[in-house]
This record gives C-alpha cells, structure tokens and sequence, in this order.
C-alpha cells in the first residue's frame, strides 16, 4: 500500500488532529487505508461498532448514489463518520472525526481528498482502458 | 512611453514541511512575473507550527523571493484562490508594478494597548505617498482565550463563582495580550490617521480553536502585532462588502454590560447566560475542549445595526453568567441574527458581476471563518463565483474583516467579506 496513491491522500487527511480515521470503502469491505499505522488510537475501542453501523450506510449509498446522493453522516457517541461519494459507485470517502470539532474546516480537506482520489481512479481506469462516467 | 505593466500572481503550497512549503508558495507565486514583486502577501494555516515551525516556513520563502520585498501576512483557517479552496496549506499574493510606492509598519502588543500600536505605524507609514490615491491593508491577530492559571484555555465556564472570579482577571490579561482583539478600536484608529483611504484587513487566526495566531513581517514571525502595508498607486480601487447576516424576530434587552462594553451581564433582568440559553433553547455542554461554543455562537450571532451594516456580535467566552464577546456591544438591543447561505450567494453574486464590469486586474479578500463552517465542501460555490472574473484572486479566512472608505466609514465585522480590487483604469492623482 506503501506507494499507491490514494494512500498517499488518505495519509495526508490522517495528518489533520481532527481526523481520527479515513479510508475508501464500500459495503463490506475497506478498499484503501492510510499507508502508516492505520487509525489514531482515539477510535480503536469504538471501531467495531462504528464499522458495523458504516456498513448500514452503505447499503444506502449504494441504493441511492446513482440518483445523485454526494455526502452522508451519522454521530455515533461522541464521534462522527462523514461519507464522501464517489459519483455512480457504491464507494466513498469515509473520515471518523470529533463529534464536536469544526466540521467546515474537515469538509474542505475532505473535498479535495475525494477530487485528488476521484482523479487517480480516472487515471487508473484509463491506464487499464477503462472509461467511467465520474 | 509605455504604460508600466501591471502583474499580480497567486501562489500555493501543500506541502506538509514547512521551509518546503515556504519555498513553494514563493516560486509558484513569483514564476509568472517578468519582474520582483513590488509586495507579496502571505498566508499559511495553522499546521506548519508542528511541521517545522513558522521561522522555518518564513525561510523558505526567503530562499526564493528577492531580499527586500515588503512581505506582510499571517495564520487564517484556509483560503481561496485560483487554484481552488483549502483548509490546509500556505497561498500567497505577488504583485509586481514599477509605478506603485509600497510601505510597510508594524505595531505592537494590539490587546494591550492598539493606540499605541497604531501611533507606531503611523510613524512609518507617511502620509505624504507618491500618489493620493492609497490602499492599507491590515493584518493584526484575533482574541485568544485567556491561559487561566490552574485551568489552561477554556472557553466555558458555568461556575458562577469562578466565573465572576476570572472576570476580574480579563483587563490582567489583556495586558498579557490575551482576551479580546479590540480590532474594532484598531480600524476607529486608522481611519481617524488615514482618513483619506481604503483600509482593508483581517485578523489572523489558527484552526478556529482560539488559541494561537501569528504574524509574518518581512523576515520575523511575530505576536500581537498589527501590520500594515499602504499602497499608493495611480489605478482605481474597488472595495465590496459582502454580508449575509439575516435578522430574526428575537431580540434581547442588555441590562448590565461592563464598562469597555464586552461583558454582558444581564440581559432581560436575568443572568445573560441563563436569559440567552433560554430563548434560544441551546445546550452547550461544559468541556475542556473549546469547539462547541464557537459553532453555536457563530451561526446564531447577536447583531447591532452600526450605520449601514449589522454588526454581529461574538461570543468569545462565558464565565459563570457572563458573555464575554470578542467586539465592543454598541447598542442595548440586540437582535438575532443568523448567517445565510442564500444570501451570502446573491450578495457575492451581485458584487462579483458589479467588478466583472471594471476591467479588475486582481483580487485580494478577506472573509470570516464561518464562511467555511457555515458551508463546508459547498464554499467551492463561493470559489466558482470568483473564478468567473478570470484573475489572480486570493481570499483568506480569518477571524473578523475590517473595512473603512471615507463613504462607509470604520467597520470591524465578523460574517463577512470584504473585497479589495485593483483596476485597470489609471486616474491621475
């Protein structure tokens, strides 16, 4: 995971104190992690309930994304997981943050996390001769 | 002869290292002009405090940019420009233009004493420029929270005991340069020595947490500094006020206010905290973290209507039943105001399409942080309004605006953006 890309991006949101975790996933299974020590300790004894509740959500990405849904959210005791959409996937952008903290500020970098990753998938898919409509 | 050209470029860095960051934002700024900028502004979040420190940062802008240029700048909570918006990174505005006298002043210890601070720059700023037509802009630091001993930065406080304790500490403390800005009485003090020109600024900020802020002058990092940079220039200056305050049916009575006019103390014959919570039905839980109080108070201010503009007025911090509020509350009747979306589009709109008339060469703004609270992933909105006037454009998020021209007079404001613009068109001053 060392040198991929997305990686790199999700390494840089997890440098934020205010990101507790982040990840591309989709329902039932985590696609890409941060490529150093996986979350910030804040999150380790309230990660499975979280995962399991991220999973939930997801089942409504994926019903709902293709007629448009961008961004999701729930609080979860004092946390909050704020889901990115990738356009026309069942994937998103998954942060874990404070549920008190200055959430504008983390949806910018969140923003530019999902372009600069939504822009390495085109690559990608380009590189295998793939065309998404994203 | 030829008419000396008029460059302006915006630089932009994300790198997390902060003598590379420095160095970027420089190259990436100044690439595009034929000749050394004539000043360059500079802005940076809060991060690089941990990732090499703000000396280090200042480095390696002075790795590239030319010795001597007159740099002013400082922390904010993101900003927008060209190359898109960001809460994390450093942005920088370069012009360069031959027919254009710049100077720079800086001040110090604004909270202690902002008289001061301004009779010192007025010393180095002369009155007497090149031409009559003159810009300032203004950068000084926002409130922090006090450092109280035994408790640390808090902003709440509900003991009512300790609360009226800390209260007689806070002019201790504005000697120590913490608690409020008075940024309101700095702009009242500039306008009465620069009558004749624009002023335009912000307040330096970090991550809306309150907690630090810094400077940047030239080579040194600084705080508590107020720092200026006149510009007297032969083209014509554009200003815009944009706010996008919408007033609610609710208004409070100020019954007790402290004598410097932050501290209120009762409000409808009861303890202003308990009066305000209890109309407003909030909850704001009493924790060592400072986060809460700042997103419930910004999107709901308390406003006075000053001349044209409403005024928000921002809670800062509550001791006990106290409110302390990072302006001067000018008026005994408050009214609730509320930040709107809708209106901030269609105000921003109208001005933007207003300078897409004037042959605009480039932009510098300055707008309040909660902009960015207030519309997360959806400021890119705000961006894509920018965009459409096709120059060099940077606007940082800071923590209060203040504007005065001779028509609108002094203004600090909070919820607000100011727009400054340099036209094409030369006037002969």
């Amino acid at each position: 995971m060392k040198d991929d890309p997305i990686a790199m991006v999700l390494d840089d949101l997890l440098k934020l104190d205010d990101i507790f975790a982040c990840m591309v996933a989709r329902r039932n299974m985590i696609s890409v992690m941060p490529s150093g020590d996986s979350f910030k300790s804040e999150v380790h004894q309230i990660w499975d309930i979280i995962h399991r509740a991220m999973d939930d959500v997801f089942g409504v990405i994926g019903a709902y994304s293709p007629t448009g849904l961008g961004e999701m959210e729930f609080r979860l005791q004092d946390y909050e997981v704020l889901f990115y959409v990738f356009p026309d996937t069942e994937s998103a952008l998954v942060a874990i943050v404070p549920a008190l903290a200055n959430k504008g500020l983390l949806e910018v970098e969140m923003e530019n996390a999902r372009r600069e990753i939504l822009k390495i998938m085109e690559a990608q898919d380009k590189e295998k001769g793939i065309t998404v409509n994203a | 002869m030829d008419e000396p050209k008029f460059e302006a470029s915006v630089g932009m860095s994300r790198k997390w290292d902060a003598r590379e960051a420095g160095r970027e934002v420089a190259e990436t700024a100044i690439k595009n002009l034929s000749e050394p900028p004539s000043f360059f502004l500079l802005f940076s979040t809060i991060h690089y405090e941990k990732y090499g420190g703000f000396q280090e940062f200042l480095n390696g802008v002075w790795d590239v940019l030319p010795k001597g240029t007159p740099l002013v700048g400082g922390t904010v909570s993101g900003f927008l420009n060209n190359y898109g918006c960001y809460a994390r990174g450093a942005a920088a505005l370069a012009v360069s233009y031959f027919d254009m006298e710049v100077t720079a002043g800086v001040g110090h210890n604004t909270k202690r004493n902002p008289k001061k601070a301004v009779d010192t720059i007025s010393k180095e700023i002369s009155k007497k420029s090149k031409y009559d037509n003159n810009v300032l802009i203004e950068i000084l630091p926002t409130a922090v929270i006090p450092n109280l001993p035994g408790i640390g930065q808090k902003n709440i406080i509900y003991s009512k005991k300790m609360g009226n304790s800390f209260i007689k500490l806070l002019p201790v403390m504005t000697k120590l340069n913490f608690g409020f800005d008075r940024a309101d009485e700095i702009i009242e003090h500039l306008s009465k020595r620069f009558e004749d020109r624009v002023i335009v600024g912000g307040c330096t900020m970090d991550d809306n947490k309150m907690l630090r802020n810094y400077q940047f002058y030239n080579y040194e990092i600084k705080n508590n500094s107020l720092l200026v940079l006149n510009i007297s220039i032969p083209k014509k200056i554009y200003t815009e006020t944009i706010l996008g305050l919408k007033t609610l049916d609710v208004s409070f009575t100020v019954d007790n206010i402290s004598k410097d006019k932050h501290v209120i103390k009762k409000i409808d014959g009861n303890g202003a905290r308990s009066s305000l919570f209890k109309k407003l039905d909030l909850k704001i839980e009493e924790k060592a973290d400072v986060y809460q109080l700042y997103k419930n108070a910004f999107y709901y201010p308390l406003g006075f209507k000053k001349g044209t503009l409403w005024h928000a007025g921002m809670i800062g911090l509550i001791y006990g039943e106290n409110l302390i509020f990072a302006n001067k509350i000018e008026n005994r009747t408050l009214t609730l105001l509320c930040l709107s979306i809708e209106n901030i589009m269609k105000n921003l709109s109208e001005s933007i399409d207003n300078l897409n008339e004037k042959n605009i060469l480039c932009i510098l703004g300055f707008a309040c942080e909660t902009f960015i609270e207030t519309l997360g992933n959806n400021i890119f909105e705000i961006q894509k309004l920018f965009e459409k006037l096709g120059v060099p454009y940077l606007v940082p998020f800071m923590a209060g605006e203040s504007i005065y021209t001779p028509k609108l007079g002094p203004h600090h404001l909070y919820e607000s953006l100011n727009i400054l613009a340099i036209g094409d068109e030369r006037i002969e001053v």
